[in-house]
Parts: structure tokens; sequence; C-alpha cells
């Protein structure tokens, strides 16, 4: 598979909430979105497995596809790490994700339906905690409310993981 | 007594969760200025308390009490703007 191309698409209703601090399923127009506050940093999860055509040399991007709930200005900051899970790698009763890569101050759109694409790119190896072809991983999304400026929620519509 | 910076930022966070769940317009309004309305209305109203307290009438000023008076003063705010007025 030639680099460039799509690996994996996540859902709203594909979350994982995580114990506490989840962001939280919600419809705007019938389309299913995740709502991300703006006072407290919440996350989704998702699991997945690595496609067998990823060709494990150079790195995968994450596509953020959001929109705001009523916010037309200010900025806002997503963090994401990944989680090994692979095989026999990890014990499954604790979290183990990798340090964060994130992107920052993106200025929201400018009507608050309107669907933003963000991405946030991961070299292969320790950047996505070596998560290797054919392993199963969990990839982390969190809205670093505590320090972007758009009031209101975020609305996560859909992630899509791409061949770097 | 002005609300604590506690209280104000639960407030905000209450408001931003609100005017989220209706889609509500702000305009070009941030977290920041949402705070900063807060705590002028807050300020505003807390040196108004005792002209508003005045202003009613002397019976209802003598029998109601707080809670009671700031839930008239609530829905009226919120008739008013809901009427245009």
């Amino acid at each position: 598979m030639a680099s460039g191309e799509t690996l994996l698409v996540f859902t709203p209703h594909m979350n994982e909430p995580p114990s506490s601090n989840g962001a939280t399923i919600d419809y705007r127009n019938q389309h299913p979105v995740l709502d991300f506050d703006a006072s407290t940093n919440e996350s989704a999860v998702f699991t997945g497995v690595m496609p067998r055509h990823y060709s494990g040399t150079t790195g995968v991007t994450v596509y953020i596809h959001y929109a705001m709930s009523s916010a037309t200005s200010g900025d806002i900051d997503w963090d994401v790490s990944w989680e090994r899970i692979g095989d026999q790698q990890l014990d499954i009763d604790s979290d183990s994700f990798a340090s964060v890569n994130s992107v920052d101050n993106t200025t929201v759109p400018g009507t608050s339906g309107n669907v933003d694409i963000v991405s946030v790119a991961f070299t292969d190896g320790a950047d996505m905690d070596s998560c290797a072809v054919g392993e199963s991983f969990r990839l982390k999304l969190t809205r670093d409310a505590s320090s972007d400026s758009a009031s209101g929620d975020a609305e996560l519509v859909a992630v899509e993981v791409k061949e770097t | 007594m002005l609300l604590s910076e506690q209280e104000r930022d639960n407030l905000s966070q209450d408001y931003m969760r609100t005017t989220s769940r209706l889609h509500s317009d702000l305009g070009i309004c941030l977290k920041a200025d949402i705070r900063a309305a807060i705590d002028a209305l807050d300020s505003y109203i807390d040196g108004e308390a005792s002209s508003i307290d005045a202003s009613l009438p002397a019976t209802f000023r003598n029998e109601a009490g707080d809670s009671e008076k700031s839930l008239l003063l609530q829905m009226l705010t919120a008739t008013r703007y809901t009427v245009g007025a």
C-alpha cells in the first residue's frame, strides 16, 4: 500500500469512553458527534488493529474532523496518543498511553456547524507506542480545554488514520 | 456578597454547557469573554442588591425570602428577553 492511503476510520459510536472525563455522545441534526467540554479536558478512546497494508516505516497521520457547538471564534487544541496492545505486550488491566502529540492554536470555523479537519503526525516507532502491523492498539483524543480559547463544546465527527 | 472565583468558574462552565446544548449564537465570544461578562454582571448585581430590594413593594420585600426574590428576578429577566422588552 502506498503512503497517503487511509488505514482506519473511527466514528463517534466507536468510542470507548475512559473511566473519567470522557467525551459524551450527542447528535447534531442526526449526525452522531462526541462532545468535548470547554472547561474540562475530556477524552475519547478508539480501539483498532493496525492494518496489514501499513508499511511500518512511514508513520501515520491522524486527521480529526470536528465542529464547534456554538463558537465561531477562538482556537482549539487537541492531543493524540497511542497505546500499543500488541501480542502479549500489554496487561490491559492498566493504561499505557505514550506521550501525546498535539495540534494547537487552530482557529475554529467561522460557522459553528462547519466541520474543520486538523491533523497530527506520528513517526513510526515510539512516537506511536511502537504499534506494529497486525497488532491491536488504542488511540486517545483529548481536547486540551485548559489551554484553548474557543467557548462551548467541540463536536468530534470522525477520525481518520492515514499512512503518512 | 460577590460570588467566589470557584463559583464564577462553575457558572461559566454551566453556561457554556447550556449554550452548547442549545447551539446558541455567542458571536465571537471566547471563554474569557464569557467569564468577563459573569464577573461584570455579578459585580453589578452585588452593587445594586440593595436598590433592587428597595424597589420591591413592602409586603413582598418583607415577606418573601432571598430565594423567592431571586426566583422572581430570574423569571422576570427571562420573560423580558423572551418578549423582547
